[in-house]
């Protein structure tokens, strides 16, 4: 038999936040290597954080990622507040939800409308969906920036916002920002409605898939910026017991590790989360996603795109009730106290659980610092998902149609590649 | 109304936009607004809505003498790949983006400043002075004879 070795070099892994690698090799028409390469820079991070003072940690942490910083900010807040045994109270907590619901609606948005959207509807780029569908984009850009205006109203700014401290917020927003701002959000509203039905109505590939979901669990709300570990295997844990339960191991293929639970790949973000929490929708948002027909729990990973657009409308009704009963404190924040300790964060980032764990010493000095992104937790799960849909699709199909089933299957995770280089290749290998 | 937008980031001279900026501020007649943002992606697009001409300042790295200051229109700006990622979506993908919706603004000016380096702190010489001069001829136009624009849409 002779080998026909095929490599396309594409500015690959297209639409995702950063820049990834996927490597296939065919033989017999079988699959004998699929390797998703990710560079992930938290790894780097952990290490810029030992030595550094408490009260940096925020404000390094944010720079992990230029999409998810209130993520990165608010799981190392809660750890490190944990550490310190402290309790920032209820307005806090309220108010860093809120902040949160920016992070979602920008990043939701994006994703829905300028990454994933181009794949749903038959386009190789936005621009040229743009032309053909320009209030599309023209929603998503809009909800985009809403949710970059509700991150600056408590971050001071939206890319790496400096707002947030441990202990809370530097400074409140004063009640006529706040009005403005609930106008706004209120405006949306007959949007975010709207964009559930319309994603439903999008022709979706129909291929159902056996994986176990992971997410947050509040005991009231829709979780964000708090819970339990949970799975729709049994699991339920506190976010302290995260490492007896998830591992993480090393690939020689990438510098990123994959995270199992109990040796098995998982999901986690925008499908996992609403397919363990429809009891924590509120109500509105429970009557749209009913009214579309599409039943939850759902096994279609493809319904990861409605997820994020009821996750947008679930953003929207938080942010609107938290900020109708807004009242501007004393302070926006309680004072901290260092002691030594180990301290952990989960919260739900745009893409899944982002998990923290921090030691401190007695002086507020980070000694040792961890940070799982989601990512790297769902990269196993990627690699099961290429296979199992490469097989579906068939491998007897031309480069190029396998190129874009296999970034469409990648993108659909939303996965958040950080740029180790420009471009990435897919090499086929057939023999 | 018009809006004079510098884009840029902190890395050296990305900022060069921003500098411009803060030359022009209090030196603008009414009705012109000055933003300065960072790596705004798609996001620029919002930033043209209603607006009668749009002023655009970036950074550019044309193989040039840094500090040169280029207008170009839009039609330079052609011939960068297809959907990039997030991170590669700039200011020439924007613009592409906006003419397939429709909702590039009548009237357009793109001055690109091209920079030295992006490692230090703060600008080099060349870039310092050259966003320093394109302020001023920028505040002689906006205030005087007005801003040398393509015209877009009737």
């Amino acid at each position: 038999m002779t080998e026909r070795t095929v490599s396309i070099h594409v500015p690959a892994l297209t639409r995702v936040e950063g820049e990834g690698a996927l490597r296939l090799r065919i033989e017999d028409g079988r699959i004998e290597a699929l390797a998703l390469d990710i560079f992930e820079p938290p790894r780097y991070f952990e290490k810029f954080l030992e030595g550094r003072q408490h009260a940096e940690v925020l404000d390094i942490v944010a720079r992990v990622c230029g999409i998810c910083p209130v993520a990165y900010q608010m799981s190392a807040a809660q750890a490190l507040e944990d550490a310190f045994r402290l309790d920032p109270g209820p307005w806090v907590r309220d108010m860093r939800r809120v902040f949160y619901c920016g992070e979602w609606l920008q990043s939701h948005a994006l994703h829905i409308h300028l990454l994933a959207l181009p794949d749903f509807l038959g386009f190789d780029s936005v621009v040229a969906m743009a032309a053909e569908h320009p209030e599309a984009v023209r929603r998503g850009l809009r909800l985009q920036g809403l949710g970059n205006d509700l991150i600056r109203l408590f971050g001071g700014r939206s890319v790496h916002p400096v707002g947030a401290c441990v202990g809370g917020f530097h400074d409140a927003p004063t009640l006529d920002e706040v009005r403005t701002m609930l106008a706004r959000l209120r405006a949306e509203w007959p949007e975010s409605e709207a964009l559930i039905g319309w994603v439903a109505s999008l022709p979706m590939p129909d291929d159902e898939q056996v994986f176990t979901s992971v997410a947050l669990r509040h005991p009231a709300d829709y979780p964000l910026a708090e819970g339990r570990i949970v799975s729709d295997a049994g699991l339920d844990i506190e976010i302290a017991d995260y490492e007896r339960h998830f591992a993480e191991e090393h690939r020689p293929q990438s510098t990123a590790l994959f995270a199992l639970l109990d040796g098995q790949p998982y999901l986690t973000g925008p499908l996992a989360r609403l397919n363990l929490n429809l009891d924590r929708l509120p109500e509105a948002t429970r009557a749209l996603l009913e009214a579309t027909g599409i039943r939850f729990p759902s096994r279609n990973m493809f319904h990861s795109l409605l997820a994020r657009a009821v996750e947008i409308h679930v953003a929207l009704v938080e942010a609107i009730r938290l900020l109708e009963a807004y009242v501007r404190p004393a302070s926006p924040h309680v004072a901290v106290r260092p002691c030594a300790g180990i301290g952990f964060g989960a919260t739900e980032a745009p893409r899944g659980i982002l998990w923290h764990r921090y030691a401190v010493d007695g002086h507020g000095i980070i000694r040792a610092a961890r940070l799982v992104p989601p990512t790297s937790q769902n990269q196993a799960r990627i690699e099961a998902d290429l296979h199992r849909s490469l097989l579906a699709f068939g491998l007897d199909q031309p480069d190029e149609a396998l190129r874009l089933r296999a970034e469409t299957v990648i993108r659909n995770y939303d996965p958040c590649i950080s740029c180790a280089t420009h471009f990435l290749d897919l090499t086929v290998q057939r023999q | 109304m018009i809006r004079v937008l510098g884009i840029g980031s902190p890395f050296g001279d990305d900022a060069a936009g921003w500098r411009v900026i803060e030359h022009l501020r209090g030196r603008v007649p009414e009705g012109v607004e000055l933003l300065a943002l960072d790596r705004p992606g798609a996001a620029l697009l919002r930033w043209f809505e209603g607006m009668d001409g749009v002023v655009l300042i970036d950074a550019i790295r044309s193989g040039g003498r840094p500090g040169a200051v280029r207008s170009l229109s839009l039609d330079a700006l052609d011939g960068l790949p297809e959907s990039p990622s997030t991170h590669g979506f700039g200011l020439a993908h924007a613009l592409r983006l906006a003419g397939a919706m429709g909702v590039l603004p009548p009237r357009l000016a793109i001055h690109a400043i091209e920079l030295g380096g992006l490692e230090r702190d703060g600008l080099t010489p060349e870039v310092e002075a050259a966003a320093r001069a394109l302020a001023e001829s920028l505040a002689r136009d906006l205030g005087g004879d007005g801003i040398k624009f393509e015209t877009l849409q009737p």
